[in-house]
């Protein structure tokens, strides 16, 4: 009797971490670009090696190939526009592969505030009256079309190298004005092929 | 060389060039021969810049990069998906430029960004369409509207200087007593009781 009280506890101790160590895989992984903000070591979830100051690489001392470092964790086909910018070749102040194309990291910095010294990041919140048009507007229509729901992401730990506002036309032609005003309502008039 | 090989030469050397000019692309006025079809190509950002400024607009109300797709997609369709999202559909552009509800704040001319207007027209509008659009524009007017003005019926419907007839002959006004008499409903169809009360109750036909 005895016995078998004794191999039930044991059965139950060889039981109990086995449960807990399952417990903790389900837990939701941190998010490294936050964490590396505290931990040296999260670096290297991307990075071979940490390069020292002022030390460059063609390949940023990366793991993966440039936009494929990143695909390990997200999805591009999820990120609108981002089949329409990767792999393009251009000439911009903004960091690019080493092929001299563009890749994720042209215009987002996987690194949050605080990480690099003197490295300034932007969020990618949307103007309100934008948000308040592609609510109203846009996202019913993509609902209808698409199926399914369409939300706008909250953008939170997203990390431009540039504000918002001028990202784009860091690479799209700036449009110059004519001196004259004219008003917009009358562009139909002056519409020319 | 006689006169008529001279002639034939100069002739050939002639045609020669104007072919080759015709095979030119862009003339050195600098316009463009090639015309563009699509919507997205007759699209100019220089012409909207100034106004989404001015309305508080930046790239992303025409381009929204932050869309997300809560449904679960296979890889085909969510690049799909994506695509569609980062493309302005017809609402985007319509809000300003066809709103029937809330009117147009932009120019709202179909031709203006849709040069193949047969790719927008109702399968409906097809031969004899003239003829018989009255029975859906009586059974769906609102169908009707979601294209035209009331402008636009007006003006066929109430227009007298026309050279073809489009609704009533040109001696209507003297004849229609018998048709009213006949069928008064027909009349009510397009008009309303005060139309015919305005000349009616005055006790003469104030011609």
């Amino acid at each position: 009797m005895t016995i078998r009280y004794l191999l039930i506890a044991i059965l139950v101790m060889a039981l109990v971490p086995t449960l807990l160590l399952s417990d903790e895989s389900e837990e939701e992984e941190e998010n490294p670009h936050t964490a590396m903000v505290d931990d040296d070591f999260v670096c290297l979830d991307c990075h071979t090696e940490v390069p020292k100051e002022g030390e460059k690489s063609p390949t940023y001392f990366l793991v993966d190939a440039p936009s494929e470092n990143c695909l390990g964790c997200h999805d591009d086909a999820t990120h609108p526009g981002s089949k329409k910018h990767v792999g393009k070749e251009i000439k911009t102040g903004l960091p690019l592969d080493e092929n001299g194309k563009i890749a994720c990291f042209t215009c987002h910095d996987p690194h949050p505030a605080g990480v690099l010294e003197g490295r300034e990041v932007y969020g990618a919140e949307l103007g309100e009256r934008t948000a308040e048009f592609l609510r109203l507007v846009t996202l019913p229509a993509l609902r209808k079309e698409i199926g399914g729901e369409v939300e706008l992401d909250s953008a939170e730990s997203v990390y431009l190298r540039k504000p918002m506002n001028n990202i784009c036309s860091t690479c799209h032609e700036t449009i110059q004005f004519k001196e004259v005003y004219t008003p917009w309502y009358r562009y139909s008039e002056m519409f020319t092929y | 060389m006689d006169r008529k090989t001279i002639l034939i030469i100069t002739a050939a050397i002639f045609a020669l060039i104007g072919c080759g000019a015709q095979n030119k692309k862009d003339d050195s006025s600098g316009s463009k021969s090639q015309v563009p079809i699509g919507v997205r190509m007759n699209y100019s950002h220089e012409k909207h810049e100034k106004v989404m400024k001015k309305e508080g607009f930046d790239c992303y109300l025409c381009h929204p990069m932050n869309v997300e797709f809560k449904d679960e997609k296979s890889a085909e369709e969510m690049i799909k998906a994506s695509d569609k999202a980062f493309y302005p559909g017809k609402e985007t552009c319509h809000f300003c430029h066809f709103n029937p509800e809330a009117g147009n704040i932009a120019p709202g001319e179909c031709s203006l960004c849709h040069f193949d207007m047969a790719a927008i027209t109702p399968k409906n509008h097809n031969f004899n369409w003239m003829e018989k659009h009255a029975i859906f524009a009586k059974s769906d007017q609102e169908s009707c509207e979601n294209c035209h003005s009331p402008r636009f019926c007006e003006d066929c419907h109430k227009r007298r200087d026309l050279p073809t007839i489009m609704v009533h002959d040109r001696n209507f006004r003297f004849i229609h007593g018998i048709e009213a008499r006949a069928n008064p409903r027909k009349c009510g169809s397009c008009h309303e009781i005060t139309f015919c009360e305005t000349c009616h109750t005055k006790g003469a036909y104030d011609y």
